[in-house]
């Protein structure tokens, strides 16, 4: 069944207001209580509902439930200590208040007599971040109504570092997990700390409010599992120019014992599977590293570039530039070490000259500059040849006709 | 009499769910409706999860947790053996006290009929 954003976020604000009268029970009762609460909701839903359901409908089930104020007096409940806030919501509360300092601090020494701090000077490269910028999250496009919307944030793009080629910003999009770290100040792009495997690989908030994962929505910095009954907070910092997302992981520890949340830590851009093949469509491109791509298009999907110039975005770890004339979308694309993938004659980073012919022939064009040989067929692609290396680099460009 | 059918209904919730997962395990919406098929119980949400949550908590009860085509996963309730036996003392209570207040019923105080 499916369920639009604006009926889940219904469904949660009733929800919600039930818990809001539930204080006088222990947290694992209240959690029991609201999961059968939120089952039933689905349950009427889907026995009364033909295809998707209808905000009347749900209004019509959500009319037919007990008020919230009468789950706290309901019958056969034995009485525990009182919590004003749960342990789990405790911890989020004097957690979010700690982070707020520790930036608040993290800011003020690094520039503690401006008083725009937004603007940051450029660091120096591969250091580990001085300092690290928040970007309060936009709220989804299609907020609950009556739910305000904070403003968007002012933000400033350092001088020398020209980002003209795309904007985004806010939270929608795809995110890949890069660490996970126990504070929000362990996080060093440069150092991962941790080395384990990362089960949630990526995590695509849509601009609707839902995201990849069918269990996850999110709302105002807010990410909320429908199984879990959770609610994660999450916010964006900028460190060395560059958008991460820190995602607070609500553990059993988190939500059974009380304890303080981890992050996940979310670097933008869709993850690749290491594991699939890498093929190159001559006249095409790459996966969705495609010619005609914007660059907005590519950063969602690959992630804030490594280099960036009015004409050009590099990937340097996947060993990519995409080039381009200013919002005229992407006309050529490069390839070149380290990245692992062929074309789909089986050219590769490597390849020797012997090979190349034999796979596509003789080429449309040949040239030779500084030691590098030059070949280019007219189905969209070209290769460079040195002697001593095979093909060092991979283009893709516009077909031509012949 | 209202107060004494509210006393009463309450005290005969715990008793009607037990009762129905003797049969097998159903899950918190099919267990509200099912309890809900007896009018004079007037059984509503906020009554019946909440006595769901305690029973489990006490031992009675215990959830397995399955996917649902309609949204979360649902959680079927089932009885422990706690529970089985439980229900077995509840049902025999039941009986005699319905025995006894049977007789009550048809016998003049001081035990003729």
């Amino acid at each position: 069944m499916n369920i639009p954003i604006e009926l889940k976020t219904r469904i949660y604000e009733h929800i919600g207001t039930v818990q809001n009268h539930l204080g006088e029970l222990p947290p694992d009762e209240q959690r029991e209580i609201l999961q059968s609460l939120e089952t039933h909701i689905y349950d009427a839903l889907e026995s009364r509902a033909e295809g998707t359901p209808s905000s009347e409908l749900l209004e019509a089930i959500i009319a037919e439930l007990d008020p919230p104020e009468s789950y706290g007096s309901a019958p056969l409940i034995s009485s525990s200590t009182k919590h004003s806030l749960s342990p789990g919501r405790k911890i989020v509360f004097f957690s979010s208040i700690g982070i707020l300092a520790v930036l608040f601090i993290a800011i003020w020494l690094a520039d503690p007599f401006s008083s725009d701090w937004m603007t940051a000077s450029e660091p120096e490269p591969d250091s580990k971040p001085k300092a690290v910028t928040p970007v309060k999250a936009p709220p989804a496009k299609t907020p609950a109504a009556g739910v305000s919307q904070p403003n968007t944030p002012r933000r400033r793009i350092p001088v020398g570092f020209n980002r003209s080629l795309y904007v985004i910003d806010g939270p929608a999009g795809k995110w890949t997990a890069v660490d996970f770290v126990s504070n929000i100040s362990d996080f060093d792009p440069n150092k991962p700390t941790w080395t384990g495997e990362l089960h949630l690989k990526q995590l695509h908030l849509l601009e609707d409010g839902t995201t990849d994962k069918p269990w996850f929505s999110w709302k105002d910095g807010k990410l909320f599992h429908s199984g879990d009954q959770t609610e994660a907070g999450f916010m964006i910092l900028k460190i060395n120019h560059r958008d991460y997302l820190f995602l607070e992981w609500m553990s059993g520890d988190v939500v059974n014992d009380g304890k303080r949340p981890k992050y996940y830590v979310f670097k933008r851009g869709g993850y690749i599977d290491p594991a699939k093949p890498k093929i190159i469509v001559e006249g095409v491109g790459w996966d969705q590293m495609q010619l005609g791509a914007s660059a907005n298009e590519l950063v969602t999907e690959f992630g804030e570039p490594d280099t960036l110039n009015s004409s050009s975005m590099s990937w340097h770890d996947l060993g990519i530039t995409s080039e381009t004339y200013r919002g005229d979308g992407t006309k050529n694309i490069r390839f070149y070490k380290p990245f692992n993938g062929t074309t789909s004659k089986g050219i590769k980073i490597g390849s020797t000259e012997e090979h190349v012919l034999k796979a596509y022939g003789n080429p449309d064009y040949i040239g030779q500059n500084r030691g590098i040989l030059h070949m280019q067929w007219n189905s969209g692609i070209r290769v460079d040849i040195q002697s001593e290396y095979g093909v060092t680099q991979i283009s893709v460009l516009l077909p031509t006709k012949p | 009499m209202s107060t004494w059918v509210t006393q009463l209904r309450k005290g005969l919730m715990e008793f009607c769910i037990l009762n129905l997962l003797q049969h097998g395990e159903s899950y918190g919406y099919e267990i509200l409706q099912s309890l809900q098929k007896i009018e004079e119980l007037v059984v509503t949400d906020s009554t019946v999860y909440p006595i769901l949550s305690r029973l489990k908590k006490d031992g009675y009860l215990k959830v397995q947790v399955k996917p649902s085509s309609s949204g979360p996963p649902r959680r079927y309730f089932s009885l422990t053996a706690l529970g089985r036996q439980r229900v077995q003392e509840m049902n025999v209570y039941w009986k005699s006290l319905n025995l006894g207040i049977a007789r009550l019923q048809h016998e003049k105080p001081g035990g003729e009929e």
